[in-house]
Order: structure tokens, then C-alpha cells, then sequence
């Protein structure tokens, strides 16, 4: 089985579930599920292999770089052709700050749509947890308050895998995302949205710089 | 989600700038140097410099032209792609989960419009570029800046560096604004060598 097949099937699972707004937990009996590490910390350069799949339609494949500072709580990113040809470029403050934005990716809503996918991959949410738990289907989780109502969750499935659901204020699953092991810095992770989005990334992790080493 | 028209212009354009052959003072020379070379076969270091960035993005791959058109233009490292163009036709590749993926989606049309140029780019004739202009400078250096400023949104200009060497290109500087610039440089440049067979048409 490839590696992509691995990464769809529990994205499958994921969806069938994904209408139920987020399950409710039980107290978890071990080790909380707020001490699994699942983002980075430090400052970092990524550089990532990524595709867009929007509404079923694979576009050219682009080069999607990220400099994120956990300590800071900072980010910017840039996505590029292969040839180098910058075609966004942002960074994540209050709001996002568009530095280029060049057809495709000037559309309204673009820029802060990606800035908040983009957070969710490489930054932890802000404040503490709020809940953690096991979900009914086994899987452990970790619950923060997002902006505006929003819930998200970081989830160490059943099958010993990790995902970070997000759920608007009406409890509707938004993105998931799927992280292979040792993402962001190696592997793949693919973030899907839905609850009226329609879209994919796939990102491969092809470079990781630890800032300051 | 489709790339531009534009964009796919400019990736052309700097493809066929790193064809551009020959030296001279004057574009007359540049012209007549142009004239003798058939093929050219080099390696390449690009460096991606942003102020975003802690350390530049660099990239290496080999590109290969046969007159009057042909073109291979790879990437090695870090990430695999491959563009091709051959009798009129342009085709784009990347290496996924252990093969060459042909990308659909991106403007084939506009690029094959812009490999139209490539001739012109060989044979020295930078006066008669429809995307830009070009001014000789001393110490064999050429800029181009765009002649429609909807395409200055993608590249300010470019600096283009002609080795001593007749048929030899030194480097290729795209300058994306003040916080964005990529630079190209050649190794191991090959005049005139035979060119292997299905280096045009096959991926591999």
C-alpha cells in the first residue's frame, strides 16, 4: 500500500464522522493527551512540496516555503513555482499581511484562508486546553478555543495516527488534517477542507532548517 | 486553479534566456555569434533569495537546447520536475511517489506561444522580444524590463550575464522586487555537442 492510500484512508473514516461536530471524551486513564507533541517548537524554515485539489482538479504542483517561530507565534509563507517564480507571499499578524498575491491566488478570502490553514499545520493554538479525552472511537484528543467560536482538536487516532480537526462555531468539522510521522519536517501532511470548501493540500516535506543552528 | 498566462510566459522567458548564446558589443554580434551554435548543455545552481528567508532555496538540474527549438530543462535537486518542449509542444513533469507525473492544467497554449520567441532569443534578436526590452550594457550584460507592466507583477527585469566564452551564459538574475530575487548560474556549459537522442521527448 503507497504511502498517499495510507494517508486517505483514515482521511475516509475521518469524513463519515466529520458531521457530528466534535465527539465528546472521556477522561483519558494514562498520560494526558495534551503532552503528545505535535507541533514543532523553535524557528524553523520549511520548504514543502505541495498541490492544490480544488474541487476534484489536481493544479501544477508548486514549492510552498514557511518560516514559522513558536516562541513568537509568527509566520510567513510564500508559495513559488519550481522555477522560483513567487506567486504569494504572506505573513500572519492580527490579520494576514499580503506582501503578492498573483492570479490564482489574489481571489477574495484567499490569503486569510491560507494563513489560517497554514497556522493550524506549523503553529500550536493559542491559550491552554480546555478538555482532553478519549473520542468514542478510541482515538486521543486534545481540545483548544479557536477564534471566533472555533473548536480545534489534536488527535492521536486508534491506528497510532496523528490529525488536527477543526470545527466552526456551529460544531461543523471544517479541516482535517492528516500528519504522517516526523511532519512537518519529514513526511506528508494533507489538509482538507470542507463544511462548504472544497479543497485539498498535499504537502511533502523536501527541506527543514532549524533557525539559529 | 489554473497558472497565468503570464506566468507561464515568464517561466518561458527566462528558459529561453538561459539560451541566449553568443557575445558582442552590439547586438549585431550578438546576433552573428548566435548564428554557429546548435546545441548547448550546462548545469545550473539556482538560488532563491526572499527577505522572508533565513537561508536561500537553492536548486540544481541540467538543461539541454538543439536548434531551432528543442528544449530540457530538469531539476535534480531538491525536487524533480522536468519540462520538455519539442516540435511545437510543451510538456510538463514531476516526480511523485517514484515516477514522472505529467502535470495537466498548466497553459500549454501560452507556453507554446512563448517558445515562438526562443528562435528569436537564439539568434541574438533581443530588439524584436514582444515581452521585453532589452539594453546592452557594458561588461557583456544584458537587462531586459518588461513592455507590459501587468507583467512587471511577476518580474521587475532581468539581468542577464554573457560569459567571455562565445556561447556561453554566465548567470540569469529575475528580480521580483525589492524583497525577491533568483539567480541562475551555469557550470559546465558544452557548446555544440551532440546532443543524446530522445533527450527532447523522453522522461526519464
Amino acid at each position: 500500500m503507497t504511502g498517499r492510500r495510507m494517508l486517505f484512508l483514515p482521511l475516509l473514516v475521518v469524513f463519515l464522522s466529520a458531521c457530528a461536530g466534535p465527539p465528546a471524551l472521556t477522561p483519558a486513564s494514562k498520560k494526558s493527551p495534551c503532552s503528545l507533541r505535535f507541533f514543532m517548537e523553535g524557528d524553523w524554515q520549511f520548504l514543502h512540496r505541495l498541490s492544490f485539489v480544488v474541487s476534484g482538479r489536481r493544479a501544477p504542483s508548486l514549492l510552498g516555503v514557511t518560516v514559522v517561530s513558536s516562541h513568537r507565534r509568527s509566520l510567513k509563507t510564500a508559495l513559488m513555482t519550481a522555477e522560483g517564480v513567487v506567486l504569494f507571499e504572506a505573513e500572519s499578524g492580527d490579520a494576514a499581511l499580503v506582501r503578492k498575491s498573483l492570479p490564482p491566488f489574489d481571489r477574495p478570502g484567499f490569503a486569510e484562508g491560507l494563513m489560517a490553514d497554514v497556522r493550524m499545520l506549523f503553529l500550536p493554538p493559542a491559550g491552554a486546553p480546555f478538555a482532553a479525552g478519549i473520542a468514542p472511537d478510541g482515538a486521543l484528543v486534545c481540545r483548544y478555543r479557536g477564534p471566533d467560536g472555533e473548536i480545534l482538536d489534536t488527535v492521536k487516532t486508534a491506528s497510532d495516527r496523528r490529525q488536527i480537526h477543526r470545527y466552526d462555531a456551529d460544531g461543523r468539522r471544517i479541516r482535517t488534517a492528516v500528519l504522517e510521522k516526523g511532519a512537518p519536517a519529514a513526511g506528508r501532511m494533507v489538509l482538507t477542507a470542507s463544511g462548504g470548501a472544497d479543497y485539498r493540500i498535499e504537502m511533502e516535506a523536501v527541506e527543514a532548517v532549524r533557525i539559529g543552528e | 486553479m489554473k497558472i497565468s498566462k503570464s506566468h507561464t510566459a515568464v517561466l518561458l522567458l527566462v528558459l529561453s534566456a538561459m539560451l541566449t548564446l553568443g557575445w558582442g558589443s552590439t547586438e549585431e554580434e550578438l546576433r552573428e555569434a548566435a548564428a554557429g551554435v546548435h546545441t548547448v548543455q550546462a548545469g545550473f545552481v539556482q538560488e532563491k533569495h526572499m527577505k522572508m528567508l533565513v537561508r536561500p532555496l537553492v536548486s540544481k538540474g541540467l538543461f539541454c537546447y538543439e536548434a531551432p527549438g528543442s528544449l530540457r530543462w530538469e531539476y535534480t535537486d531538491p525536487v524533480k520536475s522536468l519540462l520538455l518542449m519539442h516540435d511545437g509542444r510543451t510538456r510538463r513533469f514531476t516526480f511523485q511517489d517514484g515516477k514522472w507525473v505529467e502535470e495537466a492544467g498548466f497553459d500549454l497554449q501560452a507556453m507554446q506561444v512563448v517558445v515562438e520567441q526562443i528562435a528569436g532569443w537564439m539568434a541574438g534578436r533581443f530588439d524584436e522580444n514582444d515581452l521585453f526590452t532589452a539594453r546592452l550594457l557594458p561588461e557583456r550584460r544584458i537587462r531586459l524590463t518588461p513592455k507590459n507592466p501587468a507583467f512587471g507583477r511577476y518580474i521587475e527585469r532581468i539581468d542577464l550575464a554573457l560569459s567571455p566564452v562565445p556561447g556561453v551564459m554566465e548567470s540569469v538574475t529575475l528580480h521580483e522586487g525589492e524583497n525577491s530575487f533568483t539567480r541562475i548560474r551555469f557550470t559546465g556549459t558544452a557548446v555544440n555537442r551532440p546532443v543524446p537522442d530522445g533527450r527532447f521527448t523522453e522522461v526519464r
